[in-house]
């Protein structure tokens, strides 16, 4: 009797925050950049259309408008996102993939983590996505406790984006903050510079280590074979790239020997001058960011390797 | 940051409180041992077999010990070598592992490196000493040794517990109301604690670790982690204290209520990481105390003591000084009778406040990769603070500031009281309107959807 009384004080609690959190979401308008970003991967072009796919750091570092005025063609998208790592990227790689115009997409390389930004479940849910279904082709081939853990990971970090209401109460009391103030996707510059070190930049002696042998590929090159199959089905290019700075070493040891073992037509390969040219931190709007002038450097920088990679 | 996800867990507590229901009294708790071994095996995989191997070895060393076909020494010397040798492989700082642990954390790739070892092998050496002493018998069926080694909310870093201790509640689980309210209290504030406040002080202190800031500055990021460490670990412990108090099973403090004003080193270590300092004194400490009968080396003994707690975090010679400068400071204080000080309330403010300045610099020493380096960053540059970087952290340092002062008044509230006993004894409305509030808060401040602690990695 007791313990019945116990459960229904918590059904209770339970569905007081369910309602409040219901109301709260509710509430909230969809943000404009996510209907852009898809617009742009939706919408039908006569020629070949080039996306940049990753992370934060993309978003930062690649101005689509600087890049069009070099390459002469308008179909050029920043659809970085802030958080994604390389499952968010393949995710939104397939995504793009199946659409019907002929495409590159240029792809960040990241280490794989076991849950979805907070950003990337806006962004699906904005565009009614179901990530689950390409989820479950990526981690088949592994291990069940393995594949559970992974699994308890990515819905536990979907279900915990679907409660959490910081980002809505900020939106409510301030609808114009997110839309000036922190763009989520696509090309996002900043102007500030607040750091002066160097040590988290790409430098060219670490893209020549050759020791590997310690890192497991295995999950990447199962991601990255997923997306060669099916862009072979529809029309599409895929090229891997390595972003230009890093928050942590570790990160670099499992991207720098993963980006080496890649065939030199998939992937963007920046020789030392390109490096030693972007290696200044005037160019960084934090330790991981690159601002506007270093956008602009990168971006132009960028061109003479694409030209590599046009249909 | 990588964590434990609640999912994960929540999906434990349910499986677990079905199981529980289902099976007779006497058999209860097999369901929480069929849920402790799946869903550990989630997160270890296939490794589960080796620890079932190495408890059924601890089963069959309790016979031995107990008929004394073997010396306890050989057999604890064997024991310990897993973890050992795990220590061992580890090649980059705990530190460093843990800051980057999001991306390799799931990667350990050798057999021992096993979340839990260090909690199954101290609690695998107390019940072989606890048979050698005769204090208990050896346990006839397996299953249940299994159960107290391998125990789900304990398993991922303690409190450690003697085996009567615990296996005495495994023989009467059962799921109340009061056990079910008690559980589920230590549950929000566990959340609350590790959620709002220590995520994000790490959120701070990994932004200052990777700036510019140096000199005299350098030592609030020792203050940081100090703080960090605290909130991180004991909410944890909160947090799991919970989930086994849902079925009757209470697990034992590991901290003291507002152990960051401690006005002494001596103070602090009594009410830090008690379970584990209670099994290093008993194990270790007291066993080598008695051959010193004339008790003139009870110092060294207790610099031995520290040493090895320091060589358990990390096999370095950082973590050695760390160790060293812990044991001298105690034996310092000891030969130092604050007592003696006039003005009692004086005495405890500069107290915590000499405290927290050591603590911080400990704190610095416990994280470094190289001593040397950090000694020339407090003392022999000059004092930098990046303005710049901690612009974008004004609302975290609001809402942390904001937070601790909650968990301070509680605790203050509670003095030595565990957290869901104080709750308990509030009226009604108090009870529900600390309920809501840290509910919201942790629904609007908490920063990632997993519980998260620092000595998974020990």
């Amino acid at each position: 009797m007791y313990l019945k009384k116990t459960s229904f004080k918590l059904f209770l609690i339970v569905s007081v925050f369910s309602v409040l959190i219901f109301f709260i979401k509710k509430s909230n308008k969809p943000q404009p950049y996510f209907i852009k970003a898809n617009k742009s991967i939706l919408e039908k072009h006569s020629s070949t259309s080039y996306y940049f796919i990753g992370s934060s750091r993309v978003q930062k570092s690649v101005d689509p408008n600087n890049i069009k005025s070099t390459l002469g063609t308008q179909n050029i998208f920043n659809i970085g996102i802030s958080g994604a790592t390389f499952l968010e990227n393949t995710i939104l790689a397939d995504y793009i993939i199946k659409t019907p115009n002929r495409k590159v997409l240029f792809i960040e390389l990241s280490p794989i983590l076991s849950s979805f930004s907070k950003t990337s479940i806006q962004f699906y849910d904005t565009n009614n996505m179901t990530p689950f279904k390409t989820l479950n082709l990526l981690t088949n081939s592994l291990s069940l406790s393995k594949r559970l853990n992974f699994n308890f990971n990515i819905y536990n970090s979907y279900l915990f984006s679907k409660i959490a209401i910081r980002e809505d109460i900020k939106n409510l009391i301030n609808p114009q903050l997110d839309i000036d103030n922190r763009i989520l996707m696509g090309y996002s510059p900043v102007i500030k510079n607040d750091t002066k070190s160097l040590s988290s930049f790409l430098t060219y002696q670490e893209m020549m280590v050759t020791d590997y042998s310690s890192v497991n590929f295995k999950n990447h090159y199962g991601y990255i074979d997923h997306l060669i199959n099916l862009s072979k089905k529809h029309n599409t290019k895929i090229v891997f790239f390595l972003p230009l700075t890093y928050r942590s070493q570790k990160e670099k040891n499992i991207v720098i020997p993963l980006f080496r073992s890649l065939p030199k037509n998939m992937k963007l390969e920046y020789s030392k001058k390109f490096l030693d040219s972007m290696r200044n931190p005037k160019y960084l709007s934090d330790i991981n960011h690159f601002n506007e002038a270093g956008a602009q450097q990168y971006s132009s920088l960028l061109f003479p390797l694409l030209k590599d990679f046009l249909y | 940051m990588a964590s434990i996800n609640l999912l994960l867990i929540i999906t434990y507590i349910v499986l677990s409180i079905v199981l529980v229901y289902v099976l007779p009294k006497k058999r209860k708790w097999y369901a929480l041992l069929c849920t402790s071994i799946f869903f550990y095996y989630v997160l270890v995989g296939s490794k589960i077999l080796f620890l079932i191997l190495f408890s059924l070895i601890i089963y069959k060393a309790g016979f031995f010990i107990h008929k004394k076909r073997f010396r306890v020494t050989f057999i604890i010397i064997g024991i310990l070598l897993p973890l050992i040798v795990s220590k061992f492989l580890i090649s980059n700082s705990h530190f460093e592992n843990y800051s980057s642990k999001h991306i390799t954390f799931t990667s350990w790739s050798t057999i021992l490196q096993i979340i839990g070892i260090s909690y199954i092998t101290f609690n695998a050496i107390s019940y072989l000493i606890d048979i050698k002493k005769k204090f208990i018998k050896p346990e006839g069926n397996f299953f249940f040794l299994l159960l107290y080694l391998i125990y789900f909310p304990a398993i991922f870093s303690g409190p450690l517990h003697r085996f009567k201790y615990l296996t005495s509640q495994f023989k009467n689980i059962t799921i109340t109301s009061d056990s079910l309210s008690s559980g589920l209290r230590l549950i929000l504030w566990g959340l609350f604690k590790n959620m709002v406040i220590a995520q994000r002080i790490f959120s701070i202190f990994v932004t200052l670790k990777s700036s510019d800031i140096s000199g005299a500055y350098y030592l609030l990021l020792g203050l940081l982690f100090f703080l960090y460490l605290y909130c991180n670990f004991s909410s944890f412990i909160d947090f799991f204290q919970g989930v086994s108090q849902i079925f009757n099973i209470k697990l034992k403090n590991n901290f003291r209520n507002r152990i960051y004003v401690s006005a002494s080193r001596q103070e602090f270590w009594k009410g830090w990481h008690i379970t584990l300092n209670e099994w290093f004194r008993d194990y270790f400490f007291f066993m080598l105390a008695k051959k010193d009968k004339k008790r003139k080396y009870t110092d060294y003994i207790l610099l031995l003591t520290f040493l090895l707690i320091a060589l358990w975090h990390e096999i370095s010679i950082t973590l050695l000084i760390w160790g060293l400068c812990n044991a001298s400071w105690i034996i310092l204080e000891k030969k130092v009778d604050f007592q003696k000080f006039a003005y009692p309330k004086l005495r405890k403010l500069g107290g915590v406040f000499y405290h927290l300045f050591f603590s911080s610099l400990l704190a610095l020493i416990f994280i470094s990769n190289d001593f040397h380096s950090l000694f020339l960053k407090i003392f022999f540059t000059p004092s930098t603070f990046p303005i710049e970087s901690m612009a974008n952290h004004t609302n975290n340092i609001v809402i942390i500031m904001f937070s601790f002062l909650i968990m301070d008044y509680h605790f203050k509230k509670a003095k030595k009281e565990r957290f869901d006993d104080y709750i308990g004894s509030k009226k009604t409305f108090n009870r529900w309107f600390i309920y809501f509030k840290l509910t919201l808060i942790i629904l609007i401040f908490g920063a990632t959807g997993g519980i998260d602690n620092y000595y998974i990695l020990f």
